[in-house]
């Protein structure tokens, strides 16, 4: 295991782990962000047994506003209100996991940013769960209310972030990280950002690559811990996946949570923006 | 609950029973004959409809004798000349091109090679028609209140009793029962399960499937050919018809449409003539249904006071029939046992030993109905490989008729039928008694009849003193039965004794001259008189609980009490550390 990136940090857990160590006060979350209809199906097909089905869009984050990204933060009583739901306090050992390991991540950043301190990714997801042994479930889990009340207290900005406005003032001593695919990239991006696209951080089973395959990743442009990295994608989701990577190799990293989707909304951003064509 | 409501006051029962399928069904019959309270709910306003579920095992079979249904279906479902194995065609029209069949005989001779096993044997019969019988013979019983249109929405329980809160289908109303024990049967898509079961392991999943009734005349072709199932290869029109329905006279027709929406009706009047090679049959198609199988098995069939048995706890392909059988298996085995905690005989960890026993055949039965799914589907998609030439003369080329021989043969008379699936069913702990033999590793396709404790007590023929012609089997069913071949008849008088101090039903069967029973062949001899002298006990599910051996000859009153209060008071390590393991998970 020592090959894997949950050995640098408790922010990832392997199956195994989970299955070895019983928890009473353990919540799965499985997060989505497709079509809600179809991905609604999909978790009551399967889900890891007392997994409770979270929408990216209906809990992680606000709904869209003109001038805003495609994915804002969630406001505090937003996230609190599902989170209550499922009976989570401050102590509760939150699990997320999802179709992509970004998804998941998203899910981290967002609680781990409300000051929640023991948010878990699984690696590998529900297919790695499936095949240590773990245990299933259809239908639709509600977790059982508590005797007495969970206690949760929610703060928020307890994740390194960057606005809009920081954005715009940001120099080149900071490395600049898009996370998405290099199509998307090529077709538009914020100056001075290097690609690094999230998904060749997962092997096309879904498990996070090996700490010096990451690492190396990272190398190639020149981030180590001494590193003063942003990242951004087109939503703040894909980023997430790289914020909790470079998080594991020791490197703070601040998430742009507004990403393409809101730097796009002006002209005078878009004026000052590489776009198709133009050299990075 | 509206406010505005009068709420009644809660009703209780000793055991309630989520689901009106054959499971449901079965579980209210035989709770109602040990007497318990029962209340049954099932959403739907009566029992099925659905053209599936339609092969009886003989195991099965079994059980109707014991619970006078087999009798009721006397004249239903197919005759075996009608519904007999699996046919293989390019088009109807053009006769089939490969065969897998049950029998190549007649009926009666079919009958009579399952008679050396079974008095029932193996047949097609409708589920609407099984599962209004077996509602008629629930409803014999006062105690026992079967409500349809009735949909469970709530399930609590505490350390004592379960309460569910059902509504009426009609009038919206709730209502709120309680009872010692809750029995799941409500399906693979159980709604108790989703509320109170913790964590299950999955299989495939067949989806997409559309099942199309139609009428039209084809008791020349299909019919003629008598296959209860009839593959068509081509992949324009891959399916299978089924056979025509004994009582509607509709004949069925399964392909997988990958789409939401369904194909109008004239594409479904081509694909059906084309996969028929009958261009201009006149078609009526008169209900269409669309199926989706998953697979999975419960990983804990107990919850405190919710057992779950059928498909809650096993759900599969139907391919095999298993569904039914292996459902109707579980109620046989949990509701002797339920009778006996509830009234207070037995400590409630008899009921762990329903797990121990039935997941065994589970675990059987969703590999074998995932096997058949994919197996039926290999062979077809492989004979497709390269016969496009030939599929446009309506035929396939030689090398794909060997192929399908081949492929098929081991698929031959014993494996459709699975007589070791269905006859051979061995619990290797449990509710039983060890003897020290090992009964044989159990095979779909071959039955090997014995005697040792956890397996089904095999069938011989008996004649009553009157000359009536009865099968062991037929003795099963009510309390327990210690059966032997020329015992002495001091253990006429200890089962008597022994039944009376434990509160439970057991009755002595002596076998032999001048005795209860004599035998009609030396098959009982061979089989029962393993142990001369001293009798076996059967469970009431029929299966053999225990021995009572030589060391017992001496005492059978205090051999006997030994082994009831050893099947009374069952405890496992094994079961109470998995138990408390998984508590935390």
């Amino acid at each position: 295991m020592e090959h894997k990136l949950s050995s640098l940090t408790s922010a990832i857990v392997q199956p195994e782990t989970l299955i070895s160590q019983p928890q009473q006060n353990r919540l799965f979350i499985d997060v989505r962000l497709g079509e809600p209809e179809d991905e609604f199906k999909s978790y009551r097909e399967q889900h890891i047994f007392s997994a409770v089905h979270a929408q990216i869009r209906d809990v992680f984050a606000s709904p869209p506003s003109p001038v805003s990204g495609n994915l804002p933060l969630p406001t505090l009583e937003g996230l609190e209100k599902p989170l209550q739901r499922w009976q989570v306090d401050n102590d509760t050992e939150i699990i997320v996991y999802g179709p992509s390991l970004a998804l998941a991540a998203r899910a981290w950043w967002v609680l781990r940013w409300a000051g929640l301190n023991n948010v878990k990714v699984l690696d590998g997801g529900l297919k790695a769960w499936v095949d240590q042994g773990g245990s299933v479930a259809q239908g639709v889990y509600e977790p059982p209310k508590r005797q007495t009340p969970a206690v949760l207290t929610l703060k928020p900005d307890c994740m390194p972030s960057i606005s809009v406005d920081e954005m715009e003032a940001l120099t080149g001593d900071s490395v600049l990280i898009d996370a998405r695919d290099e199509a998307s990239y090529y077709s538009g991006r914020i100056p001075r950002a290097v690609n690094l696209p999230a998904s060749e951080q997962w092997t096309p089973a879904g498990k996070l690559r090996t700490i010096d395959e990451i690492r190396k990743l990272y190398r190639n442009f020149g981030v180590d811990e001494r590193t003063d990295v942003v990242v951004y994608c087109g939503g703040g989701v894909l980023s997430a996946l790289e914020v909790l990577t470079l998080q594991a190799l020791g490197i703070p990293a601040r998430l742009y949570v507004g990403s393409w989707s809101e730097w796009n909304k002006k002209p005078e951003r878009m004026a000052m923006s590489d776009v198709e064509g133009e050299q990075a | 609950m509206n406010n505005t409501q009068i709420k009644n006051p809660i009703v209780d029962k000793d055991v309630i029973i989520c689901g009106g399928g054959p499971v449901g069904l079965a579980m209210a019959f035989l709770l109602g004959k040990e007497g318990l309270s029962v209340s049954l709910f099932e959403r739907r306003p009566s029992t099925t409809t659905l053209p599936k579920g339609q092969y009886l095992h003989a195991s099965t079979g079994e059980l109707f004798r014991q619970w006078g249904v087999w009798d009721l279906l006397k004249d239903a479902g197919w005759e075996t000349e009608k519904s007999n194995g699996q046919g293989f065609y390019v088009t109807v029209a053009d006769g089939p091109v490969a065969e897998i069949k049950a029998t190549f005989e007649t009926h009666a001779a079919y009958v009579k090679k399952w008679e050396k096993y079974s008095p029932a044997f193996p047949r097609k019969v409708p589920a609407s028609e099984y599962e209004s019988a077996l509602r008629h013979q629930a409803t014999q019983w006062p105690n026992v209140s079967l409500n349809f249109n009735s949909r469970v929405i709530d399930v609590n329980q505490d350390s004592e009793k379960v309460t569910v809160t059902v509504q009426n289908a009609e009038n919206a109303r709730c209502q709120e029962y309680r009872a010692s024990y809750l029995v799941a049967c409500d399906g693979a898509h159980s709604f108790i399960r989703s509320r109170v079961g913790t964590g299950q392991d999955h299989g495939p999943t067949f989806g997409n499937q559309i099942l199309v009734e139609f009428r039209a005349d084809l008791d020349d072709t299909l019919g003629k050919d008598g296959f209860f199932h009839s593959f068509v290869l081509p992949p324009k029109y891959a399916g299978w018809f089924g056979s025509k329905h004994p009582t509607t006279g509709l004949w069925r027709y399964s392909f997988r449409h990958d789409e939401d929406v369904l194909p109008p009706e004239s594409v479904m009047l081509e694909r059906i003539r084309g996969a028929l090679g009958m261009w201009n049959l006149p078609i009526e198609i008169v209900d269409l249904f669309r199926f989706d199988y998953s697979t999975g098995l419960l990983r804990r069939w107990r919850e405190g006071n919710v057992l779950f048995a059928g498909d809650a706890a096993h759900w599969h392909s139907p391919w095999g029939g298993f569904g039914m059988n292996s459902g109707i298996q579980d109620a046989n085995n949990l509701a002797w046992k339920l009778g006996l905690v509830v009234k207070g005989a037995a400590s409630h960890q008899l009921l762990d030993t329903y797990q121990i026993e039935r997941e065994s055949k589970a675990r059987i039965t969703v590999k074998s109905a995932t096997y058949n799914s994919l197996h039926y589907q290999a062979i077809a998609e492989a004979v497709r490989v390269g016969e496009g030439r030939y599929f446009a003369q309506g035929t396939i080329s030689p090398e794909a008729r060997i192929f399908l021989e081949q492929r098929t043969e081991p698929h031959g008379v014993n494996s459709v039928l699975h007589t070791g699936y269905q006859l051979g069913t061995v619990y290797r702990e449990g509710a039983i008694i060890a003897s020290g033999k090992q009964a044989p590793t159990p095979e779909l396709g071959n039955y090997v009849e014995t005697i040792v404790p956890g397996v089904r007590a095999p069938h011989a023929w008996l004649k009553a003193a009157n000359g009536t012609r009865t099968s062991t089997i037929d003795l099963w069913g009510t309390g327990f039965v210690l059966i032997g071949f020329q015992c002495e008849e001091k253990w006429r008088e200890a089962a008597a004794d022994v039944a009376l101090k434990f509160g439970i039903t057991m009755r002595f069967v002596n076998v032999g001259e001048k005795a209860d029973y004599s035998p009609e062949d030396d098959k009982f001899e061979k089989l029962y008189g393993e142990t001369v002298g001293t009798p076996v006990l059967i469970r009431p599910d029929g299966f053999i609980a225990a021995h009572l051996c030589v060391e017992a000859e001496s005492n059978p009153r205090i051999k006997l009490e030994q082994v009831i209060t050893e099947l009374m008071h069952f405890s496992s390590d094994i079961v109470g550390h998995t138990l408390e393991m998984e508590e935390h998970m």
